[in-house]
């Protein structure tokens, strides 16, 4: 449901339009669905503020509004631990799982849950950005060294070593 | 990679946010004034002004007279496709105004379990004002209006139920609240040097997306827009493939979309015309809109939705758009307006804001 008057209104709206769904998703990954609502909306008024910022060269709009979004989530970081903290006890609503269940299940059946949790509770906050850009943003390295503004061979090790502590916690030896 | 599927697996439920969520988020958008007394190196997007400069390029309009609402021959049913092409002439002949006015409601059905009622919420208002010329100000007001029982049986039912002032309901699988009140107004007024700055931007914006190519996703401007009114086979390509699965419920809501934004009469009898020669788009015949309103509707549907555009008789105006029900969804009712966009006011006028 988009007023038309609205949805074409102007340019940023298409930005909206078009991202809004996978930043909230994103930020609900780490924060948790309500707090999400907040600091989706949030992270496009700032980009709508801060255009200037925003350097083409550096990349498209996406990874600007998910560095944005990063940037967000780094204010709150008591809120992700605590979710991370709930999320070792359960996991989301079963019955709100969709096509990735069959993983979930696994992870569930396994009781890895604590675990996983407690493996992305514990990295170093700017291993964690890199690993959810990648996992829940579903952002390509490039793009996440443009979101972050870091080296690409940054997001690389980051990217890796974040990867390696989350097999070690989950006992796997791949 | 398999660890991120399990990772998003574990932290994300599949649920996209809301209706509600996405309108708060798009309001808030259009609320955000750019930052006070600041002076900016760069211009600032403002939004919020239904629509660009209405064409500056508005391509002149031969005003004829005469046309009008054709009688139906011997009382038979007009086609739509002869509404249609009266649509068109009364678009080509409409005297363009200082401001393109557009006050719309848009809304969304829900069922209220409790008493077993439809209301309609997540009633975002728009009472938006394009001037055409650049030394005017654009003024868009925004609010959310509270929720409403949707038809008169609704309103019994409402009644009977103790006639409560929120409600919770369902909506993507979660239980959101709507409440009666309506929300206070938003005011947002675009100053014509804002309005050059964003202009400017938008123009460097185009600029840097010819040389990279990196391109963000873009409607067409004002000036794309009326191009579209010289060249029948460019508009047919947008309304098929501008938003959603095309077929003819698909152009009937792009050119809706064309319709309800600042645009000339011969942009207007332009998409009039090319709906005229659609197939897939027939005459629903008269009907009321959901402020008591007679209306013609013209309707494609597909196997989940019959998308209706409401015309004002005899003088053809867009009254609205609305999906309704072809099949019942969510406790609803086959032949429930599901969503609906009404407008209270569209086109151009003389009126300041």
């Amino acid at each position: 449901m988009a007023p038309p008057g609205t949805r074409r209104a102007d340019e940023f709206a298409a930005h909206y339009d078009a991202h809004f769904a996978d930043v909230h998703r994103y930020i609900a990954g780490r924060l948790g669905r309500d707090v999400a609502d907040d600091i989706a909306a949030d992270t496009f008024v700032i980009a709508l503020r801060g255009h200037d910022r925003y350097d083409p060269a550096k990349g498209s709009v996406r990874p600007w509004l998910f560095g944005i979004a990063t940037n967000l989530v780094a204010q709150h970081r008591r809120q992700e631990r605590r979710r991370y903290r709930a999320l070792a006890k359960v996991g989301p609503d079963a019955a709100q799982d969709g096509h990735e269940d069959r993983v979930l299940d696994w992870v569930r059946a396994e009781g890895l849950q604590p675990r996983l949790a407690g493996a992305l509770r514990a990295l170093p906050a700017a291993q964690r950005d890199v690993l959810l850009l990648s996992a829940l943003g579903e952002l390509t390295n490039e793009e996440i060294a443009a979101a972050l503004d870091i080296p690409y061979g940054t997001v690389a090790s980051r990217l890796s070593r974040a990867r390696a502590k989350v097999r070690a916690a989950l006992g796997e030896d791949r | 990679m398999d660890d991120d599927r399990m990772i998003r697996a574990f932290l994300v439920d599949d649920a996209p946010p809301s209706a509600e969520v996405v309108a708060e988020g798009r309001r808030r958008l259009y609320a955000a004034a750019p930052p006070a007394r600041r002076p900016r190196r760069r211009p600032a997007w403002s939004l919020g002004a239904a629509g660009l400069a209405a064409a500056a390029a508005c391509a002149a309009t031969v005003v004829t007279l005469g046309g009008g609402d054709p009688a139906p021959p011997g009382g038979r049913t007009l086609t739509a496709s002869q509404v249609l092409l009266a649509a068109a002439h009364e678009a080509e002949t409409a005297p363009p105004g200082r401001y393109w006015h557009s006050h719309v409601v848009a809304g969304q059905t829900y069922r209220v379990d409790q008493g077993g009622y439809a209301i309609v919420g997540a009633r975002m208002e728009i009472d938006g004002w394009a001037a055409r010329s650049p030394r005017d100000a654009d003024v868009t007001r925004s609010r959310f209006a509270g929720a409403r029982p949707q038809t008169a049986a609704d309103r019994a039912a409402w009644a009977r139920a103790g006639s409560p002032k929120t409600w919770r309901v369902r909506s993507n699988g979660s239980l959101i609240v709507q409440r009666a009140a309506d929300q206070p107004w938003d005011v947002r007024r675009t100053s014509p040097a804002a309005k050059k700055a964003r202009e400017a931007f938008f123009a460097d914006q185009a600029e840097r997306c010819a040389k990279t190519r990196d391109c963000p996703p873009s409607e067409p401007s004002a000036a794309q827009r009326e191009a579209f009114a010289g060249d029948p086979k460019a508009l047919r390509a947008y309304l098929d493939a501008a938003t959603g699965q095309g077929g003819p419920s698909g152009m009937l809501r792009n050119a809706a979309g064309l319709l309800t934004q600042p645009g000339s009469g011969k942009l207007h009898g332009a998409v009039f015309r090319l709906l005229a020669g659609l197939p897939g788009i027939r005459n629903a015949g008269r009907t009321t809109d959901s402020e008591g309103r007679p209306a013609l509707a013209l309707s494609a549907r597909d196997a989940r939705l019959d998308t209706r555009l409401l015309l004002e008789p005899g003088t053809y105006r867009v009254l609205g758009l609305q999906d309704v029900l072809v099949t019942g969804t969510e406790g609803l009712k086959p032949g429930t307006v599901y969503r609906q966009d009404v407008y209270l006011k569209l086109g151009w006028t003389d009126e300041a804001p």
